[in-house]
């Protein structure tokens, strides 16, 4: 028997947007979405705006740089600093940004991201 | 510790198949990138990587390492005071194992040792163009075979004994040559001379032995 309190009722994670559920993983404090052109469609959490502004011409820039290597077909890149982490995406001809805290575990949340971003 | 036994270490990891040290201001420390990479497109590489370190510090947050993924392949980039170091890596490397030997690697570049590797580049940079010449050798030379040599005419005083005509012989020889110096050219040369060297000899002073009015 299920105690109510257990009972997650499935419509509300399916009600959850994928913006919702990347947000909703643990440390992530930021998400940003960008569209080709370097407009912002979505934007939620903390330290959003700077990336923003960045994240078009930083996936430009690393797919020239895969370019230079002759590596095709840029997936992903992880962006380190000292007190965050920033996860950069190809998604729908634009960019995605998430920007999670020292604590996230990078892979799981990466993971993670990519089947909110499928299920879009 | 050697320093070339620290890119050892790295290089020693599964699947990690090339790395480089260069310096913020584009001088190169240690290459041992795969040998297809061009100077010419390691240089616009290396611009570009330069250049987005620059553009993520002055307008996002100083980031130290970049972890590119592409589809069979990924660059890691990691930065520390004065120099980047690259790492090219396949499927099968370890990110982790990769993280902690360049680790290592960084935590040994003190300043001396990077002096020391900037004058062992410098001292290899005049040599450096000569494996790419080697590299070479084999592409001219089918080719030029390749190419429908004129079949050599017979010298008229010989025209009984086409076998015997040494004299002309040289000449598919110089077309060949012709026809790849304009591909290597500085390959071409030493053969051109050795070719050149070699004079022809004029088919009245061939001596051809023979027997009953053949040769033998």
């Amino acid at each position: 028997m299920i105690s109510m309190t257990d009972y997650t009722n499935p419509l509300d994670t399916m009600s959850n947007t994928p913006v919702q559920q990347i947000m909703q993983a643990p440390n992530v404090i930021g998400y940003v979405q960008c569209s080709e052109s370097g407009d912002i469609l979505v934007q939620e959490g903390n330290e959003v705006d700077v990336l923003a502004n960045v994240l078009v011409y930083f996936q430009q820039v690393a797919t020239l740089i895969g370019e230079s290597f002759g590596l095709e077909d840029f997936q992903e890149a992880q962006i380190q600093g000292k007190s965050l982490t920033v996860v950069c995406l190809p998604h729908a001809g634009g960019s995605v940004g998430v920007i999670l805290n020292s604590r996230a575990r990078l892979n799981e949340t990466v993971n993670l991201i990519r089947q909110a971003l499928a299920s879009a | 510790m050697e320093v070339s036994k620290l890119f050892d270490n790295i290089l020693d990891l599964p699947g990690i198949e090339g790395v480089c040290l260069f310096g913020a201001e584009g001088q190169m420390y240690i290459n041992r990138l795969p040998s297809f990479l061009s100077t010419e497109l390691f240089a616009d590489a290396q611009r570009r990587i330069v250049a987005m370190y620059e553009t993520m510090d002055d307008n996002f947050i100083p980031c130290d390492d970049y972890m590119l993924k592409f589809s069979e392949r990924w660059l890691l980039l990691r930065r520390t005071d004065k120099h980047v170091m690259l790492i090219l890596g396949g499927e099968k490397a370890n990110l982790a194992s990769t993280r902690m030997v360049t680790n290592m690697t960084l935590k040994h570049l003190t300043p001396q040792i990077l002096a020391q590797l900037e004058a062992v580049a410098r001292a290899a940079v005049p040599g450096a163009a000569v494996p790419a010449p080697r590299m070479q050798t084999q592409v001219p030379f089918p080719a030029a075979i390749a190419a429908p040599a004129p079949a050599p005419t017979p010298a008229p005083a010989l025209a009984s004994v086409p076998a015997f005509a040494p004299a002309p012989a040289l000449a598919p020889m110089s077309v060949a040559v012709a026809t790849m110096a304009p591909v290597a050219a500085s390959l071409a040369a030493p053969v051109a001379v050795a070719v050149a060297e070699a004079e022809p000899v004029p088919t009245e002073q061939v001596k051809v032995r023979m027997y009953r009015g053949r040769p033998y």
